[in-house]
This record gives structure tokens, C-alpha cells and sequence, in this order.
């Protein structure tokens, strides 16, 4: 495991590209699934430090690609940040029940998520 | 079973218990009727009879004597003919008798009889012979003695018939009596039946268009308060209404139509989400992008490319807005605004949502104050909605207002409602305008920003959630805009213990 990879998980192919280019400016390893079954895939291949999942995709939902890659004992501790437009309470507690490390609500300023992806992934290493 | 099939059988009901009860009665009458005849009108006929042939006997006996005396060919005929008729008065004398003793005492008056005819004959062989005096004794000595016969059985039978006639009579008389207490009894029973039937009937009847009544009222409520639900948007299970009537028909039309609603509801939510994605992804990234150029993640910047980014952003931003409120706004026309409720303080909201505004206000020199009127009073809402209006108020008020003027928030509560008041010390809005200004692309004063959808987003929401929004202004002094919102039902202690903030 390389502690500098980063997956995104996200259907907005433009908020991908914009992350990936700001996440490999600042040194990460990206990998990018535009779908949760990728992201799954992409998940287990590469065993990335912290994962950024959208909620809301067309596909599977950001909750069972949660469950998924919480299921996997290899990525039981793995930082997992969901990200989604819905700032409904209920499905904040339901994605941090889940195993959600945290919850960016949409729109959010890209570095501003880097540095909560930093912030868990220093916890992380310190645990 | 149809509904007008139904009220028939209910009918029914009623119209043969009481055609039942009717029938009944008359048959009852009608076997009363026959009891009341009697064989008294028998008796009496036989006893005239008698006391006729009787009479007829002394008479016929009289005439037989003159005719031997007169040798008249005349008195001879009647005689016969006399004779004859006793002879048939006699069988129907016969025929009305009823006791042996009766019919034992006629046949000897009729033998009798018989005789004094056979005596007759002789006489008057003995007459034509001209042997009138032998003649003469013959009718003396035979004769008489069979007509004292004749008239003593009539006698004896007439007595027994007289005796059997007085039974008759006693025994109908009798027989009356108890005619007349049956008729009482069966007047009473009749009565008696009528009434019981009648009620039954009236029960029946009552509790049959009673029973159809409660189940279709309660069909028709059940289906009203569907109806409500689809109108609100809220209606989920189908009706179990199955009867196989009208108002069984009309609940299944009307699930099907509410299944049929909820998939274009569905369709609809779809097309806008769709739409909101598709329009909101790539304004996005094109916003994000153009603020980490600017914020030199790229590598370092040129002033004029500076510029050119700012303004790439600022577009970006701008047609982002455009598209969140022309969203909201369809959204909401379609009655598909989703509001996740919970209760909050409002002041606190309030004043938060003001605090990121301050450096707008400040900026230009306008001084943001915030009331609190009610007492920190809790709405039931969808706060980030609240806040939106909230917002998008101060920020028109803002755009509005010039240098070294004032814009108030303050909050009020009513018993029923809670207002917040939106004023400014702007530049007002000209009354010919002022009925205009919550309708969509409808500025009062072009070229200050803003997207022209603010207002009508602010209205939008405001009947979302039951309330309204109102305005008063002074042209040149200012304007005052009032959000109305009720403040829904009682709390609910769970919502209290776990306050709806995010």
C-alpha cells in the first residue's frame, strides 16, 4: 500500500478531472471509477490510502459501494470520504453508521477537500 | 353487487314482509266468514214444509169429500193435483230433514199418505160406479182415520223439528259467541302482527339503507381523503376498497390514476434531476477550475490572464445560480420543491445566515442589524429553505440600499405565525411595479445583478411551506418585506430532543 493514493469514486466526469488534477499537483497517485463496481474493483487492485465517493450515482449507490469496500478486510480501515449534493441529516448519520470516515457536502472547494482527505489520512497513520 | 340492486333488495325486504303480513290477514277473514254459516236456514225451510203439507193433507182431505159428494169432474182435478204436489213436498221435505227420528216419523206420514191416496182411488172407483153412499162410508171409515194419521206424524215431526230447530239455534247462537270472540282475538292478533310487522319492516329497512349508507360514506371519505393526499403529493397505498359497486369502481380508477400520477410525479423528479446534473456538473468544474487557476494551482499567472480567469468564474458562478434557481423554481411550480422539515430556532438561522452576508453589506457601507422580536421561537421547516429566502431578501435589500443606509431583519411572532421583516432604507419600489415584483424576470431596476428569480424563488417558498410573502414600500424612503410563515403543529418531543439542524 503507497500512502499516496487517492481513488475518486464519482459519475461527474468534470468534478473527476478537476479533482485528479489537483490531487496529482499535489503529489497523490490517482485513480479515477466513474461507477461504483469500478470503484470497487479499482479499490481492491490498488488498495488506495483514502477514497472519495459520490452518493448519489447512476449505477450503484455511494452506500453500497460503502458497504462493499467496507466488507473487504484489507480496506476496513481505509479513509473514506462521501461526498453529495443531499445535506439531509439522516443520510450523513446513515453514511457514518456505515463506516464513512466523513461527509463533504456538495459544492465544496477542491483543496478544501484535500485537506480533510489529509486530516484523515494523518489520523490514520497515527492511529 | 351495483348500488341501485342493492337499494332494490332493501326495498324488497320491506314491501314482502309487509305483502306477507297483508295475505295473511285476509286468509284469517276469509275462514271466519265461512264459520259464520250456519244450517239454521235448513231447519227453518223443512218446518214450513211440514206445517204446509200438514195443512195441504186436512185441505186435500176436505176436497176429496166434496168431490164425492159433487161427483164435480173439476174438484177431482184440483184433488189430484193437490195430492200430487204433497207427494213432491214431501221428498223435499225428505231432502231438508237431518235425524232418523225426523225421517222415521215422514215416512210414515208418508206411507200414510200413500194410503189415504190408495182409499181416494177406491172411493172414487166406487163413485163412478155411482155407489155414492158406499163411497161416502168408505171415505168416513178409512179415510179420516189415514188423514189423522197423516197429520199426527206431521205433528210428531214438525215437534222434532221444532225441538231440532231451537238446538240449531241455541247452537248458533253459541256458535256466535265464539265467532265474535275469535273475531276479537284475531282483530287483536292482526293487530298485533301488523304492528310487529311493521316495525320489522321499519328495522329492515332502517338498518338496510343504514348499512348500505355507512359503507358508502365511509368508501367516499376513505376516497376523499385519498384525494387530499394526491393532492398534496402524499398519497402512497392504494385503497382496499373491493367492493364490486360504482364506489368499488371509482376506488380503482382512482388508484390507477394515482399510480399513474405518481409515475409521472416520478418521471418529472427525474427529468429535473437529470437536468440538474447534467447542467450543474460542468458548470462545476468549469467554476472550480477557473478559482484554482486564479489561485495559481496551475503555475503562476499573468495579471491580464488574471482577469480573463475572474471573469471565466464570475460567469460560471453566475450561470450556476441561474440554473440552482430556475431549478427550484420549476421544481416548485410542479409541486415537486422537496422540503426535509424539522424544527429550528429560527433567530439563531437566522442570524447565521447573516453573518456570511456582513462583509457583503459592509463592503458597501450599509449597516446589517438583526432583531429578534419573538423570544427565539422554534419553526417547523426546511432551514435551509428558510435561510434561502432569508438571503435572497437581504441580498436584493443590499443591492438596493445605498451607502451609509440600513437594512433590519427582525423576527415577530403572531399566535398562529411567525414573520420575518426584511427593511431597507433603499431606493424603493414605484407602486405601478410593486404587485409585479414576485413574478419571474420582473426587476424593478435592471443592471444591479441578480437574476431576476429571487423574488419569485422567495414566494416559491414561502407557499412550500404554507406561509406567503408580502411587500410595502415608499418609493425614495424604502421597502419592507414580510415572510409569513406558519408555525406548524405542536412539537413533538422527539423532534425537540433531537433539534432538525444540520
Amino acid at each position: 500500500m503507497t500512502g499516496k493514493t487517492i481513488l475518486i469514486i464519482d459519475n461527474d466526469e468534470a468534478l473527476v478531472d478537476v479533482q485528479s488534477f489537483y490531487f496529482s499537483e499535489h503529489g497523490y497517485t490517482v485513480y479515477t471509477a466513474l461507477d461504483g463496481d469500478e470503484g470497487v474493483e479499482l479499490a481492491v487492485r490498488h488498495r488506495p490510502a483514502a477514497i472519495v465517493c459520490d452518493v448519489i450515482m447512476g449505477k450503484m449507490h455511494g452506500f453500497e459501494v460503502l458497504q462493499a469496500l467496507r466488507r473487504r478486510p484489507e480496506l476496513a480501515r481505509t479513509v473514506v470520504v462521501m461526498t453529495s449534493a443531499k445535506a439531509y441529516k439522516p443520510d450523513i448519520m446513515r453514511a457514518l453508521e456505515l463506516g464513512a470516515t466523513d461527509y463533504v457536502v456538495k459544492p465544496f472547494r477542491t483543496d478544501e477537500l484535500l485537506s480533510v482527505l489529509e486530516r484523515h489520512l494523518v489520523a490514520a497513520t497515527e492511529a | 353487487m351495483r348500488l341501485p340492486i342493492k337499494i332494490f333488495l332493501a326495498c324488497s325486504l320491506v314491501i314482502l314482509v309487509l305483502a306477507g303480513v297483508a295475505i295473511w290477514s285476509l286468509v284469517e277473514v276469509a275462514r271466519l266468514a265461512s264459520a259464520e254459516r250456519s244450517v239454521t236456514v235448513r231447519a227453518a225451510e223443512a218446518l214450513r214444509l211440514q206445517v204446509a203439507v200438514r195443512e195441504a193433507v186436512m185441505e186435500a182431505s176436505r176436497l176429496e169429500m166434496r168431490n164425492l159428494v159433487f161427483g164435480d169432474p173439476e174438484y177431482a182435478a184440483v184433488s189430484s193435483a193437490h195430492a200430487a204436489r204433497i207427494a213432491q213436498e214431501l221428498d223435499r221435505v225428505d231432502a231438508l230433514v237431518t235425524s232418523d227420528a225426523e225421517r222415521t216419523r215422514l215416512r210414515q206420514a208418508a206411507r200414510a199418505f200413500d194410503n189415504f191416496r190408495a182409499i181416494v182411488a177406491r172411493a172414487r172407483g166406487l163413485r163412478a160406479q155411482g155407489d155414492v153412499k158406499r163411497a161416502e162410508a168408505l171415505m168416513q171409515s178409512a179415510g179420516q182415520p189415514v188423514v189423522a194419521r197423516v197429520v199426527s206424524s206431521m205433528d210428531r215431526l214438525v215437534r222434532l223439528t221444532q225441538t231440532s230447530l231451537d238446538r240449531t239455534q241455541t247452537e248458533a247462537t253459541e256458535a256466535l259467541g265464539e265467532t265474535r270472540t275469535a273475531i276479537e282475538r284475531l282483530r287483536v292478533r292482526t293487530l298485533t302482527a301488523v304492528t310487529a310487522a311493521m316495525v320489522l319492516a321499519v328495522l329492515a329497512a332502517l338498518s338496510g339503507t343504514a348499512a348500505i349508507a355507512v359503507r358508502l360514506t365511509r368508501s367516499l371519505r376513505r376516497l376523499s381523503e385519498a384525494t387530499k393526499a394526491v393532492a398534496e403529493g402524499a398519497f402512497r397505498e392504494p385503497l382496499p376498497i373491493k367492493t364490486k359497486d360504482e364506489v368499488g369502481e371509482l376506488a380503482q380508477s382512482f388508484n390507477r390514476m394515482a399510480v399513474r400520477l405518481r409515475e409521472i410525479d416520478q418521471l418529472k423528479e427525474q427529468f429535473y434531476a437529470t437536468v440538474s446534473h447534467e447542467l450543474r456538473s460542468p458548470l462545476n468544474a468549469m467554476r472550480e477550475s477557473a478559482r484554482l487557476i486564479e489561485e495559481r494551482a496551475a503555475g503562476p499567472l499573468t495579471d491580464k490572464q488574471e482577469r480573463l480567469m475572474s471573469i471565466v468564474r464570475r460567469s460560471s458562478e453566475r450561470l450556476l445560480r441561474l440554473v440552482n434557481e430556475v431549478l427550484d423554481l420549476s421544481r416548485a411550480s410542479a409541486g415537486l420543491l422537496p422540503l426535509e422539515r424539522g424544527w429550528f430556532d429560527l433567530p439563531t438561522v437566522i442570524a447565521r445566515a447573516l453573518d456570511e452576508l456582513r462583509p457583503q453589506a459592509e463592503q458597501r457601507g450599509i449597516a446589517l442589524r438583526f432583531e429578534d422580536g419573538a423570544g427565539s421561537p422554534r419553526v417547523y421547516g426546511d432551514q435551509d429553505r428558510v435561510v434561502q429566502m432569508v438571503v435572497n431578501l437581504v441580498a436584493n435589500a443590499l443591492r438596493f440600499t445605498p451607502s451609509g443606509g440600513s437594512v433590519t431583519v427582525r423576527v415577530l411572532a403572531t399566535r398562529a405565525d411567525l414573520q420575518v421583516l426584511v427593511e431597507d432604507t433603499g431606493s424603493g419600489i414605484r407602486s405601478d411595479l410593486l404587485p409585479h415584483v414576485f413574478e419571474r424576470f420582473r426587476q424593478a431596476h435592471s443592471g444591479r445583478g441578480g437574476t431576476g428569480l429571487g423574488l419569485a424563488i422567495v414566494r416559491a417558498m414561502a407557499e412550500a411551506h404554507g406561509g406567503r410573502v408580502t411587500v410595502e414600500s415608499e418609493e425614495g424612503k424604502g421597502s419592507r418585506f414580510t415572510i409569513t410563515l406558519p408555525r406548524g403543529a405542536e412539537e413533538p418531543l422527539a423532534a425537540a430532543a433531537a433539534p432538525g439542524t444540520r
